[in-house]
């Protein structure tokens, strides 16, 4: 292929609106974001970087499919068919450098976006995983312009671009809506656009992402084959890689968890305290909170010193950890700490929500009076300290605090322990 | 500048004609609009002449390679286009300036000549050189920066000379090229024929009799399908008596064999 040519086409062609079009629609899609204050979707871990571009595939991949398309009139549109039929250089070589320039521009435009993007992450957890979720993102904008490239070559018909776009933007909407009521499975999971943001525990399935991957080598290819062949009426047969891509892609993910989502358990390691105190730990994820937890995290614990099986260790867990927690370590559920914002309390309210039934985690049927009665307890004061309670349910738990603490110590004791032992135990897992 | 030179250029040329057609038939849609043409054109400045509907376009585009003969046989620089001929190396060395002339309208006038010149194939490392002098002779090497679609009328057909040009054709094939030129530049562009006709054959298509007057060598007289006149200008003056249609002699010998033939075709 001609460097000039694919120089030329790079300016003339639509690769330069295709690219201007995904660059200020994702950038935007970030920074209002961060206008709003909603910069936790993406900015706490880079998988939700990657994971919330994907979403905005459902407007991008539907343009870039119409710019395609659109790029494939171009010799009709022009009257240009005539005088590029009776010059000697064969359709394929033709077809190359306005297929690359296109091509090029819409992935290197995603990759821009995902740079624009990652100038914000600020996260303590380090890592590459995250890549592949861009670099599919990535590659199947390419697919979606050589995709067009071949649909518009086989239906050469001004319509085309206009029709592709709002039947993509269809089709991918669909899952989107699908998933409102049940989780994606199987073949929705190839869907180039995500259904919702990752959270900074979970990211997408290997297997999804090399499914998507196969899916989209086939459709680019599948494009790129149908814009290139000499003879139009070939150009269906040249659809055929799409098909073994799907099916590639089919195969692949059927390894994936049926929610194509997993832990990422790198994410989730723990990251403890190194100093000669007792040990607190925090999610790899959230190691940059560690220094802000360790101080009421050890108040918890000295309050703890009074039971019968002190606790000596706090540890952050993921929400739904399965237990039974040992009866010597306090666990602290992540879903105390706001992504990009840090724990939703501090200092001696913090220490509270550490003791919350008495120094356990939510799990199976949570009764919060009881976890906060509990918590009190431990503090010897009501109200605890942190956020306060109105209307009814204030009242009753005043009341019920009053209860209690009438009774003979011994029985307060057990009352205590019953409860902590209930959450201890936690069969199933934790409760989101 | 000086250039590269391909073999092929030196080669010795295997054919006496770079057109000869024997009783060559065209279709244009339903219609036979070339039908039982003889021709034979060698290396010159020839004039397509005819009324409307005559054949003209219609035989510049068999001859361009856009239609296939559908009877009769057309050999075009030695190679037989009736049969399943490798057309990718007859194409290279040929250029052609169709009637309804597209262009891309984002493209600079340089890059759509080189545009142009890369899908004629032509040799990477002439194409900068090759692409400037087609400019310089149509005279727009000080637009070559512009778009297309800044061009006017006049500047555009130039374009598409130029493009034509660039690939230096053994057959040049000029559908209705001086439509939209202004008096000046028809008279450069008649010299700029005559410089190409010394190498190439060169097959003008116009209804301007003028131009054919003042720029081919020979000329053809289309009608009906048919080439009914062929010779130089000379013999189409010497046709026309001052009794015939006309403001030039030229013209009175153009309507005097038309005449004639209609005529005979009458009878």
């Amino acid at each position: 292929m001609s460097a000039r040519m694919l120089l030329v086409e790079l300016r003339r062609s639509t690769a330069i609106p295709i690219a201007i079009i995904i660059i200020s629609f994702g950038v935007t899609n970030f920074y209002i974001l961060e206008l709003t204050d909603q910069t936790g979707l993406w900015q706490p871990q880079w998988a939700m970087l990657a994971g919330l571009q994907r979403v905005t595939l459902i407007v991008l991949w539907p343009a870039a499919l119409a710019a395609g398309a659109w790029q494939a009139r171009r010799d009709r549109r022009s009257g240009m068919t005539e005088l590029v039929g009776t010059t000697s250089r064969p359709t394929w070589s033709r077809s190359l450098p306005a297929a690359f320039a296109v091509g090029i521009c819409a992935g290197l435009a995603y990759l821009v976006v995902t740079a624009a993007g990652a100038v914000a992450v600020s996260t303590p957890y380090q890592h590459l995983g995250w890549t592949p979720i861009a670099l599919v993102g990535a590659l199947s904008l390419v697919a979606a312009a050589w995709l067009g490239l071949g649909v518009g070559r086989l239906l050469p018909s001004v319509y085309t671009p206009p029709v592709l776009a709002v039947a993509s933007f269809i089709l991918l909407l669909a899952p989107m809506e699908l998933s409102k009521y049940r989780p994606l499975t199987g073949v929705w999971l190839l869907t180039p656009n995500m259904s919702s943001p990752l959270d900074e525990l979970t990211t997408l399935a290997p297997a999804v992402t090399g499914g998507q991957a196969a899916l989209f080598a086939g459709l680019a290819l599948a494009g790129l084959a149908a814009a290139a062949v000499a003879k139009r009426r070939f150009a269906l047969a040249a659809l055929a890689p799409a098909g073994l891509g799907l099916v590639a892609g089919m195969v692949v993910v059927s390894a994936a968890p049926a929610t194509g989502l997993q832990l990422d358990p790198a994410a989730a390691a723990e990251v403890c305290t190194t100093d000669d105190g007792p040990k607190v730990c925090v999610l790899r994820i959230h190691a940059d909170a560690l220094d802000s937890l360790t101080g009421p995290a050890r108040q918890a614990l000295e309050r703890m010193a009074v039971l019968p099986t002190a606790p000596t260790v706090v540890r952050e867990v993921v929400d739904d950890r399965p237990g039974p927690q040992p009866a010597d370590e306090v666990w602290f559920a992540s879903a105390n700490h706001t992504p990009g914002e840090g724990w939703e309390a501090e200092g001696n309210a913090l220490s509270v929500r550490v003791l919350a039934g008495g120094g356990t985690r939510p799990c199976g049927e949570v009764d919060y009076r009881e976890r906060g009665l509990t918590a009190a307890w431990l503090w010897g004061a009501y109200p605890a300290p942190g956020p306060p309670l109105h209307g009814t349910e204030g009242a009753e738990r005043l009341a019920e605090w009053e209860r209690i603490k009438t009774l003979p110590a011994a029985d307060q004791l057990r009352w205590f322990e019953g409860v902590r032992a209930k959450y201890l135990a936690c069969p199933g897992g934790g409760t989101p | 500048m000086a250039r590269a030179v391909d073999p092929a250029e030196l080669a010795p040329t295997q054919h006496a004609w770079e057109v000869d057609a024997g009783a060559v038939r065209v279709r244009a849609g339903r219609r036979m609009a070339v039908d039982g043409l003889d021709l034979r054109l060698g290396t010159g400045v020839h004039g397509l002449l005819g009324p409307n509907g005559a054949g003209k376009t219609t035989l510049i585009r068999a001859l361009a390679t856009v239609l296939r003969p559908a009877g009769g046989t057309l050999e075009l620089l030695g190679v037989d286009v009736g049969g399943r001929p490798d057309l990718r190396a007859l194409r290279r060395r040929i250029g052609y300036l169709p009637q309804d002339f597209g262009f891309y309208k984002r493209f600079t006038v340089r890059e759509f000549v080189e545009h142009m010149a890369w899908l004629k194939e032509v040799d990477r490392r002439r194409v900068p050189g090759a692409v400037q002098e087609a400019l310089e002779r149509v005279g727009l090497a000080d637009r070559a920066g512009d778009t297309m679609r800044t061009l006017s009328g006049g500047m555009l057909r130039r374009a598409g000379i130029a493009q034509a040009l660039v690939n230096d054709p053994d057959l040049l094939l000029l559908d209705e090229p001086t439509v939209g030129l202004d008096p000046a530049q028809r008279l450069d562009f008649r010299k700029l024929l005559r410089d190409i006709g010394d190498q190439s054959c060169v097959v003008v298509s116009t209804h301007l009799i003028e131009d054919v007057a003042a720029a081919c060598n020979r000329v053809v007289l289309m009608h009906t399908g048919k080439a009914v006149f062929q010779g130089a200008p000379q013999d189409l003056v010497d046709a026309g008596a001052d009794s015939d249609l006309g403001d030039t002699p030229i013209e009175r010998g153009y309507s005097a064999l038309l005449a004639q033939h209609r005529e005979g075709a009458r009878r």
